[in-house]
């Protein structure tokens, strides 16, 4: 299955693209997460944080995807200064 | 309030005479005196807002100063919020400004913030923002949601049922590990103000932007129209599990 995968942040860098697509081998957003993380492995670390949406709409991990879906994934920002 | 202080600003045509009369009227309650915290209560007690309460238990360090403008090295070892106080009373001794030396716990929150036409988000952890996400719904008072980490700020502002919450757009990692997290010194003043933005535009009765994500280094500035997730366990359901 191919979808869209938007980036924001510093995803951006690390991928070095903005958005993609994706050959996605699963049909739950967690795992887009899973692959995604494995692809760019220096993101591991943010794997249970990253703020995702499916189609601008929120999604849960185990929110199912499909094909031509856009996946939109940003960093985690909680830090207040 | 003596208006002729805010002369410049009543001429700008998004507040005009009216929004600054209202703006005199606005109770904002800021949760957390730290590097968003304290400077969206400098930037707000300069606008002219009537009362201002921060709400900070945290001691002043001297690795908070490359990012918080309105400290100084005398105050290091001081109750941020106590300080902070002080120091905005300083300039413009009309806002009545309170500096409130507690952390926000579901105790607490409630009593916090009686009254307050907005709150603001200065926190350092997902936990509190979920907390105060709630008493938002529940109580339907507005929030800004603000966060900085690198070079990078996010910032949403939060109309009760009309926009999507913060849980709309989180997933439900509440118990995050705490971490010391990387922050560029002029990122948080730059965050505050979009912050404070996107509060004045609720305290006037005007649309807000959506999520914003600003990145300072490669100068990208992100706008997202995010849709309300009818499902909400917060928003849609008014399920409360912090409250």
């Amino acid at each position: 299955m191919e979808i869209k995968i938007k980036l924001y942040g510093r995803y951006r860098e690390i991928a070095g693209k903005e958005e993609f697509q994706f050959k996605v081998n699963g049909d739950t957003i967690w795992d887009v997460i899973d692959k995604f993380v494995k692809k760019y492995s220096v993101i591991e670390k943010d794997k249970k944080f990253i703020m995702v949406l499916k189609n601008n709409t929120y999604a849960s991990f185990d929110e199912k995807i499909e094909e031509g879906d856009t996946v939109t994934i940003s960093p985690p920002v909680v830090s207040g200064g | 309030m003596n208006f002729d202080r805010f002369r410049r600003q009543i001429i700008v045509n998004e507040i005009g005479e009216n929004g600054q009369q209202l703006l005199s009227k606005k109770k904002v309650v800021i949760i957390g005196g730290g590097g968003l915290g304290s400077n969206s209560a400098n930037i707000l007690v300069r606008l002219g807002i009537g009362r201002i309460d921060i709400i900070d238990d945290d001691i002043l360090d001297i690795t908070n100063l490359h990012r918080m403008s309105i400290y100084n090295e005398e105050d290091i070892g001081k109750i941020k919020s106590q300080i902070l106080a002080e120091k905005l009373q300083k300039i413009n001794s009309e806002v009545k400004v309170r500096g409130i030396d507690k952390k926000v716990t579901k105790k607490n929150i409630e009593s916090i913030t009686n009254n307050s036409n907005i709150i603001l988000d200065g926190t350092d952890n997902l936990e509190t923002r979920f907390l105060i996400n709630e008493l938002s719904i529940k109580k339907k008072i507005p929030w800004v949601y603000a966060g900085v980490h690198g070079t990078i700020g996010m910032i949403m502002a939060i109309e009760p049922k009309i926009s999507p919450c913060f849980r709309c757009i989180s997933q439900n990692n509440i118990r995050e590990k705490s971490f010391e997290i990387p922050v560029l010194g002029n990122l948080p003043v730059i965050i505050s103000s979009i912050q404070i933005t996107e509060a004045l535009k609720l305290l006037l009765d005007k649309n807000p932007s959506g999520l914003i994500i600003y990145d300072i280094w490669n100068q990208n500035f992100e706008r997202i129209n995010i849709k309300r997730n009818q499902q909400c366990i917060c928003c849609g359901k008014e399920v409360f599990e912090l409250l």
